[in-house]
């Protein structure tokens, strides 16, 4: 710490302050010192001033002494009067040597030396003086004529002296006038560069905070986001960009809780994945790599009341980290309103996909093991049958209703999986569509008869797509065989065409992957004499037909093995498909199985069962009506013998598709024996 | 050593399709210990043979992967698991790896995706 402040920023500052105090710390000292001598000057000048009273004193003490002496009068006073003198004048000299010594100024010395030689002849004599009561009248006359010719140059040598010491003394306070001057000048500059040196620096780091502000206003209002920071708990910063309020239809104000203010926004689901991405992007321990694709705000679509255009938000998230050590302390959010993206996006999604010609599913399909996509076909179809099935026999009951939802939902993901992973986009779309109807059924509370409608349409729209991979798969298989520059097929030859051929072997694969999906067992023959050129008409029969035709045989006619055994049949089942021309050009297609057959008894129990008909009604229908009434569109299909299997599947389909191309539809039947549906066309 | 694997899905196509690419030359040699259509044979499988490394469908019947991974992070904490699911699954897939799932791959995925994600496992 002490060692930053010394070597950084305020290195400057530091040293600075310190020479200030180091050069008041040194006026004071000298000053101090300097102080002394004045004292020791003012006492030596006033010792050499008492000089010259003290040789005044001495004079007229011995002038006295000597009139006394002369009227014979007691002399002990002036005795004393001079004794007491000349001491004084002893000690005030010693005084003044001392101090003349101390200024080691020659000049002083030199003066002190010869006062103390002027001095000294008039002592002795005035010592004399003293030295018996009465004192020898001329030793007092030779000590008067001393003093009288020495008290003046006494007097003079005093005043010199004094002279000197006053000179000397005026050099010194001139000499430390000029120091205090100088230090307070220097002491004023540093103080002044002190000042200087902090106002530039707090100027510049004034002028740079100002500026990273500035800058930093200036991308807030600018930037074209909503943007925001959330510590660990939620809560939002001070700093928002002015396009967040634009973009949040909810206030979001500094110190709210952006999850509170979100669940507002979202619906409860995204709103848990939310919570549950926002804790992972908070944990170390996650990989931020790993949650890449997980975020579920990304053009999320907000809770709108009323008719409002779909409004769709992409927030995206960065973790924020404090200094070293500090760890994630928050998120950076950046909100984007992209509904027009999205929109865009839809409308162009939903034109390439009705733009997206059997051309594109080809290419799709091409890119598969063939093998992969047949099973898949054959699954799917099996998976839709079966949930076609638990859908009809469903029993009225909310929690039934869920569950079959439930079952679908799962068979359905499934289809969409398999359908992704082999890039058939449409049946992927078309699942990814149908299981969002199905989520929207699976947050119901309770769930009504009527709320099953488009789960059946749902599966309905699947099957045709999965008819339309079929169809390519047909083409393409017809296109494999074509042999190059043999140009269209219409070339009137006699041999059966290889699309019909193609569509036989398909037919043959489609049912044996069923039969082994119900674990059954089917052979399938298929007979094509000499067709030629069959008309499109029928080509959309077998295309869109025959695939309905064969499952319902294969599902619903031939039995188990146990159960063919046990009628004592083969165990494995025989399903025929014939393609023939007749001597009149007409056309024959022929399906038939050797199963169970068509129980008309109780297909005429179920006609009165499933409201179509009155019982009156019934009885007055004939065998052939009533097995007609199969191929009527919306009636309930649950006739043949064993109810459980039901001939579900497009029956309806074949009777529509067989009126639209102008076939003759005739079914033939016999219990427990065989089932056989004949389509004949006239020669065009 | 090789490394072990467990593939999880109730799709034998995707089992098939992540099973083919074990072969792809970028990834080191792997052991294909076995295969799951759902949750209980995963982790029966898991507690015989002790894989290395499992991929994790989702949405499967009688287990699902999220209770599978998380029974798994019990009976093997020493396996890496990734997710294998559809990006409409992401509440899903994040309470996966809130339990402990390593990796993520989104269905529908590229064969380049796929190396990608399984050699970011192993690494």
């Amino acid at each position: 710490m002490l060692r930053s402040i010394l070597l950084g920023k305020y290195r400057v500052l530091v040293f600075a302050v310190a020479a200030f105090f180091l050069v008041n710390v040194g006026v004071f000292t000298l000053n101090f010192i300097l102080l002394q001598y004045v004292d020791r000057d003012a006492a030596s000048i006033n010792a050499g001033g008492k000089l010259r009273g003290y040789s005044q004193q001495l004079a007229k003490a011995l002038l006295t002494l000597s009139h006394e002496s002369v009227a014979g009068e007691p002399v002990q006073t002036s005795q004393a009067q001079i004794s007491e003198a000349y001491q004084a004048f002893d000690q005030a000299l010693a005084q003044v040597q001392v101090f003349a010594a101390a200024t080691e100024d020659r000049s002083v010395i030199e003066q002190a030396d010869k006062l103390d030689r002027q001095w000294q002849p008039l002592r002795d004599a005035a010592i004399t003086l003293l030295a018996g009561a009465v004192p020898d009248p001329g030793a007092i006359e030779s000590a008067v004529t001393l003093s009288n010719t020495r008290n003046v140059r006494l007097m003079q040598l005093a005043d010199d002296l004094t002279a000197e010491q006053e000179r000397l003394a005026a050099d010194r306070a001139r000499w430390m006038r000029t120091l205090q001057s100088g230090a307070i000048g220097a002491a004023l500059l540093m103080f002044v560069f002190i000042v200087m040196h902090v106002a530039r620096r707090l100027g510049r780091s004034d002028r740079a905070a100002e500026q990273s502000r500035r800058e930093t206003t200036d991308i807030l209002r600018t930037v074209r986001e909503g943007l925001f920071l959330i510590d660990r708990n939620g809560v939002v910063g001070t700093q928002r960009s002015d396009h967040l309020a634009k973009v949040i239809p909810q206030p979001l104000a500094a110190g709210d809780n952006f999850l509170v203010t979100l669940a507002a926004l979202v619906s409860p689901d995204t709103m848990d994945s939310a919570r549950q991405y926002i804790e992972l992007l908070l944990n170390e321990r996650v990989k931020p790599a790993l949650l890449a694709d997980l975020n579920p705000l990304q053009r999320v679509r907000l809770n709108q009341h009323g008719n409002a255009r779909p409004k769709y938000l992409n927030f995206s998230f960065q973790p924020v980290r404090g200094n070293a050590g500090e760890g994630i302390t928050g998120l950076l959010v950046a909100v984007a309103d992209v509904s027009q993206e999205v929109r865009l996006e839809h409308e162009l999604a939903s034109a390439e996909e009705r733009a997206r010609s059997e051309v594109a599913l080809l290419l799709q399909v091409l890119d598969n093991n063939p093998d992969d996509v047949d099973r898949f076909l054959a699954d799917a179809r099996a998976k839709l049958d079966r949930l076609n099935t638990t859908l009809r026999d469903v029993k009225p009951d909310s929690r039934e209703y869920a569950a079959v939802v439930t079952k679908v939902f799962r068979d359905v993901h499934s289809i969409k999986g398999e359908a992704a992973a082999l890039s058939i986009g449409t049946v992927t779309a078309q699942a990814h569509r149908f299981e969002e109807t199905l989520t929207g059924l699976r947050n119901r509370r309770t769930l009504a008869g009527d709320d099953l409608i488009p789960v059946a349409t749902g599966i309905g729209h699947l099957l045709q797509e999965l008819s339309k991979v079929d169809t390519v798969i047909s083409r393409i298989a017809a296109f494999a065989r074509q042999p190059a520059g043999a140009g269209v097929m219409h070339t009137g030859t006699p041999a059966p065409e290889e699309g019909v051929l193609q569509s036989m072997q398909r037919i043959q694969r489609l049912a044996l992957a069923v039969a082994s999906d119900l674990n059954k067992k089917v052979r399938v023959e298929t007979s094509l004499p000499h067709v030629g050129v069959i008309p499109e008409a029928v080509h959309r029969l077998l295309r869109e037909g025959l695939p309905q035709l064969v499952r319902n045989a294969v599902v619903h006619g031939i039995e188990e093995s146990d159960e063919r055994r046990r009628a004592g049949k083969h165990e494995e089942g025989r399903l025929r498909i014939e393609l023939v021309r007749a001597a009149d050009g007409s056309l024959e297609l022929t399906v038939a199985d050797d199963g169970r057959g068509i129980d008309v008894h109780a297909l005429r129990s179920r006609l009165v069962e499933s409201g179509h008909r009155t019982p009156d009604q019934v009885a007055a229908m004939s065998d052939r009506d009533v097995v007609a009434m199969l191929f009527e569109p919306g009636v309930s299909t649950a006739t043949t013998v064993d109810a459980h299997a039901g001939r579900g599947v497009g029956l309806d389909v074949v009777g529509t598709l067989a009126r639209e191309t102008g076939a003759r539809l005739r079914l033939a039947s016999a219990p427990s024996a065989y089932t056989r549906f004949t389509l004949q066309w006239s020669p065009a | 050593m090789k490394a072990r694997l467990l593939i999880v899905d109730d799709s034998m196509v995707i089992r098939n399709l992540i099973a083919r690419q074990m072969l792809d030359e970028r990834l080191p040699p792997i052991d294909l210990v076995g295969l799951a259509g759902d949750g209980e044979q995963a982790l029966a499988i898991a507690t015989a043979r002790k894989p290395d490394f499992i991929t994790m469908d989702l949405t499967m019947p009688n287990m699902d992967g999220e209770a599978c991974i998380e029974r798994l992070a019990k009976v093997l904490p020493s396996a890496r698991i990734m997710v294998v699911s559809a990006l409409s699954d992401k509440t899903t897939a994040l309470r996966a790896i809130s339990k402990g799932a390593h990796g993520f791959l989104h269905k529908p995925f590229t064969e380049e995706q796929l190396v990608a994600a399984l050699l970011e496992l192993m690494s």
